[in-house]
């Protein structure tokens, strides 16, 4: 064990991070920001998506004792609605990463190996989903599923919904990346010598291409992560994504904004604070790693 | 009888076409990588096929052992006409019929584990072993190459570049086969490994019987290992023969301009005849007998008429008489 | 005096965890007028020692003892600035891949154009000039038209003598060809070879011509430097070593290759395989694989010993000519 902790210690990336304060800086605020979001219930005393804990006499009491942020116009501790809502925004880009990690590197691979027919139809579809904006698919997926779903079930669904609508917003990049690194692979004389043992397409596929393709995919996934918590921030504020009911750091925003003008400003100026720091931090780390890997990425 | 039989063997690659030749239906152009090629493999014999780029023997390799689609021609092992495609050949022709790459960086997955690699022809036969045995039989194989049973754990970077060819050679002989394709097997080695991979492969071929089609660049590799050789220039066969005849009293003209390249190495320094020019693009090739824009025998029959292989050489001038032998 | 003076040349390589020699008292001498092989495997550090006359060594690496001198003018440490001036102008380079050496964007001439001005003082009408002559001195048919053609409307060979053309834009004293001829055919590596032993009597140059392919280094070089893990080990006129290798690790080189006419059934192998730089066994580098080792082989790495023009870096050579 002591062995392992010694090997990853004197790791060449391990290395680079000590002596780069930036990406320890990064690393620290988005570690801060894990932490406060898996142990929630721990940190805040009253669950703030409890209808029953809320309060309207206490409703827009600006930063004092007892509330250091001050509380909403539902009466909610804006701290702890800070916590809750930070803990819906990493979930929500963390799975929807996942979710569109998992359809880009299978589609880039379909694509790239198979080639012909299959390659032309899912790179266009690529090609027309990248002429619209993120924002704008995202929105779309999230007007169909209003439409698909009555009214008080799209409030349970938010978070799935929201999941699926980055998701598919965000896969292009895999997809194409994965291609290309799938066509340089494809040609190796490794693949050329499974041919030759009569290995099936599909396995040629999973078990020698897609090991060799994911390498720069981690790094692309920590800076989509960041993406991700804006797409949803953005949603939310447009009030297409988290409902007030279960808030996430976008809605708080949107909240806030309605109260910007009448001298309320903590209530949007917090949760955004939050937003800035964790957005940035999540990209300086994926900026780091992308140039700490850069030199093997060949 | 032959082995393997390849007859009229070609494969050309189709070029993309531009939209106005779309437009007007004219016909896909294409790289004729291999135009008709008629060679045979004795058994346990090692055939050496020798040309500069571009003239066609990697493709040829991988025309044989089913990797690209042959545009013409027909190819027998064992007697037998077999499918042109290897996802169509069944499993026990797959089994006999192995092949060596030039580059063991390339040839090996960088992310597998030495065991795995060369146990997978192996595993993807009908009646594979169960995985215990295809370990053992592994580590056996490993052991046959000059390697430690132990190696097979650990992953390819951590081998040399001759110990690598020798973990491609151990998993060509899992299935025990008894035809191995060579492409370039020395050519990405140093000379003092190359000596200890070309010796490997010769106690392979004595030991189990191989039968080799050798493909390399180098004529000193050929001379070195083949019984017979064959000459390639542009996608044709221009000369085949035994060894020693070739060597001695090389017929067609480009054999004899190849062979005048060889350096040697003795330190005392001749002249060499270097032959003219480079080789044209395959894009492109010339008219008639490819060789004839560098050959200093050639007549105006030869910028027409491609000579056709007739006791084992393709020259109009051999075949009239007018090429002093 | 020799125009291009190696002494003691030693490159590390420093990195965070150790400091690794990967050449260590590399001594060589070439006159002008003179092709001198280096002759050696991968790793030996051939292309390194080339790179360090060049001035061109990539970082971790760098000069950490000897001295390059150039003319009698020592060249290691100069800055730069300085060592900018002297490549191109004073010393030309080829390299082994035409494709990448030459900028696909420009025309021939451009590049000739452009290197000719910036080292010499002419006019642009002038350097084209030049550089039509120098098309035509390296073989290009019908220079005055191809000059203003691009790189890839060459042919390999073709390509290969346009920077050779560009190598002698600035008329250096000394070429540094690395494997000039490794990408080419065997037909055009004749001709690409024939002409650098033109050039280097016409223009009275010192090439230094770095391969791995002994046959090469047999046909063209007038002296041989063999190199084994980051030292010279043997050194001589070519004739001379070819003819009579006395160190274990050329004469092994030697009997390792196949050569037509040779009838041996099996070649005589060097068993293992060298030392990476920074794990070199005791004493000579070579003697863990060396047939005829002895016990002081371990003592200390040899000093090179000389036998009438050859210079051996080895304790027992008589072991080795008596095999």
């Amino acid at each position: 064990m002591t062995a392992l902790a010694r090997r990853l210690w004197d790791h060449d990336l391990a290395h680079a991070f000590r002596h780069d304060p930036l990406a320890i800086l990064s690393a620290i605020v988005v570690a801060a920001f894990l932490i406060a979001a898996l142990l929630a219930p721990v940190i805040v005393a009253k669950d703030p998506f409890d209808l029953r804990n809320l309060d309207l006499i206490e409703s827009l009491l600006p930063p004092g004792p007892g509330r250091p942020l001050g509380t909403d116009d539902q009466g909610r501790d804006l701290l702890a609605a800070i916590v809750y809502g930070t803990r819906l925004s990493l979930v929500v880009a963390v799975l929807s990463v996942v979710v569109s990690l998992g359809l880009g590197v299978t589609l880039g691979l379909i694509a790239g190996f198979a080639g012909g027919f299959l390659d032309a139809f899912i790179m266009r579809a690529a090609d027309i989903q990248l002429s619209f904006p993120a924002i704008l698919v995202a929105l779309l997926v999230d007007g169909i599923a209003r439409a698909a779903l009555p009214g008080d079930m799209h409030a349970r669904f938010a978070v799935p919904v929201l999941i699926a609508a980055i998701a598919l917003s965000g896969w292009v990049q895999y997809a194409r990346t994965v291609r290309g690194l799938t066509l340089a692979e494809r040609s190796k004389d490794y693949v050329q010598s499974a041919r030759v043992s009569g290995v099936a397409p599909a396995r040629i596929a999973r078990a020698h291409i897609l090991p060799n393709v994911t390498g720069p995919l981690f790094v692309l996934a920590t800076v989509q992560i960041a993406t991700a918590i804006l797409t949803e921030a953005t949603l939310s504020f447009l009030g297409v994504g988290m409902p007030p009911t279960s808030p996430s750091l976008g809605t708080l925003v949107n909240i806030g904004n309605n109260y910007l003008f009448s001298g309320a400003w903590w209530i949007s100026v917090f949760p955004g604070l939050a937003l800035v720091m964790l957005v940035l931090a999540v990209n300086l780390l994926g900026d780091w790693l992308r140039d700490a890997l850069n030199p093997r990425l060949g | 009888m032959m082995l393997l039989d390849a007859r009229d063997l070609a494969c050309t690659f189709p070029l993309p076409r531009s939209l106005p030749d779309r437009l007007a239906r004219r016909p896909r152009p294409g790289i004729a990588a291999v135009a008709g090629v008629t060679l045979g493999v004795a058994r346990g014999e090692t055939l050496g096929l020798v040309g500069e780029s571009g003239c066609g023997k990697s493709t040829l390799a991988r025309l044989i052992v089913g990797l690209h689609r042959p545009s013409a021609g027909s190819l027998a092992f064992d007697g037998t006409v077999v499918a042109p495609t290897v996802r169509d050949r069944p499993p026990a022709l797959r089994r006999r019929l192995q092949m060596i790459f030039q580059d063991p960086y390339a040839s090996l997955n960088p992310r597998w584990r030495v065991g795995d690699i060369i146990a997978e022809p192996l595993a993807e036969q009908p009646d594979a072993p169960p995985p215990a045995a295809r370990r053992e039989h592994a580590a056996e194989l490993l052991a046959r190459v000059g390697l430690s049973a132990a190696d097979a754990r650990r992953h390819p970077h951590e081998f040399s570049g001759g110990q690598r060819q020798r973990i491609a050679i151990a998993r060509a002989l899992s299935t025990g086969p008894d035809f191995l394709v060579c492409d370039e097997p020395t050519s990405a080695l140093d000379v003092s490994v190359q000596a200890q991979v070309l010796n490997l492969m010769r106690d392979l071929q004595e030991a189990e019987g191989l039968t080799f089609l050798l493909i390399s660049h180098n004529l000193a590799v050929i001379h070195h290992m083949a019984n017979r050789i064959g000459v390639m220039y542009l996608g044709r066969l221009v000369e085949i023969g035994e060894k020693t005849d070739v060597f001695a009293r090389p017929r067609h003209p480009y054999t004899r301009a190849l062979l005048a390249t060889l350096p040697r190495l003795d330190g005392v320094r001749r002249p060499r005849e270097a032959v003219a020019g480079e080789v044209p693009s395959a894009l492109s090739p010339p008219s008639g007998c490819h060789f004839h824009p560098r050959c200093p025998f050639a007549r105006a029959r030869c910028r027409v008429e491609a000579p056709a292989l007739a006791d084992g050489v393709a020259c109009h001038g051999i075949a009239e008489g007018w090429i002093p032998s | 005096m020799a125009l291009l003076e190696i002494r003691d040349l030693a490159v590390d390589f420093v990195t965070r965890r150790r400091r690794v020699r990967a050449l260590d008292g590399i001594s060589l001498d070439i006159d002008a007028g003179e092709i001198v092989g280096m002759v050696g495997e991968s790793g030996a550090g051939k292309s390194l020692t080339g790179a360090a006359v060049i001035g061109l060594l990539v970082p971790p690496g760098r000069i950490s003892g000897g001295e390059i001198r150039l003319d009698g003018q020592a060249i290691t440490g100069l800055g730069e600035a300085a060592m900018r001036r002297i490549r191109g102008r004073r010393i030309g380079t080829i390299f082994q891949d035409p494709l990448t050496a030459l900028n696909p964007l420009l025309t021939v001439g451009e590049q000739l154009v452009e290197t000719i001005t910036t080292h010499l003082p002419m006019s642009r009408a002038a350097a084209r000039k030049r550089a039509i002559a120098l098309l035509e001195e390296t073989g290009i048919p019908s220079a005055g038209r191809r000059i203003d053609h691009y790189p890839h409307q060459f042919s390999g060979g073709m390509r290969q003598r346009v920077v050779i053309a560009l190598a002698l834009a600035g008329d250096p004293q000394v070429i540094i060809a690395d494997e000039p001829t490794t990408a080419l055919d065997v037909s055009v590596q004749a001709q690409i070879l024939d002409l650098l032993r033109r050039l280097c009597r016409d223009h009275d140059a010192a090439v230094l011509l770095i391969t791995h392919d002994l046959g090469v280094v047999a046909e063209t070089a007038d002296r041989v430097a063999v190199m084994y893990a980051g030292r010279i080990v043997e050194t001589g006129p070519t004739a001379a070593i070819m003819g009579r290798p006395r160190h274990p690790y050329t004469a092994g080189l030697m009997r390792a290759i196949p050569t037509v006419g040779d009838l041996r059934p099996r070649l005589a192998q060097i068993g293992g395989a060298m030392p990476r730089p920074g794990a070199l066994p005791h004493g000579c580098a070579f003697g863990p694989r060396c047939p005829a080792a002895r016990p002081d082989c371990t003592a200390a790495a040899p000093v090179p010993i000389r036998h009438g023009d050859v210079l051996v870096a080895c304790r027992h050579p008589d072991l080795t000519e008596a095999a």
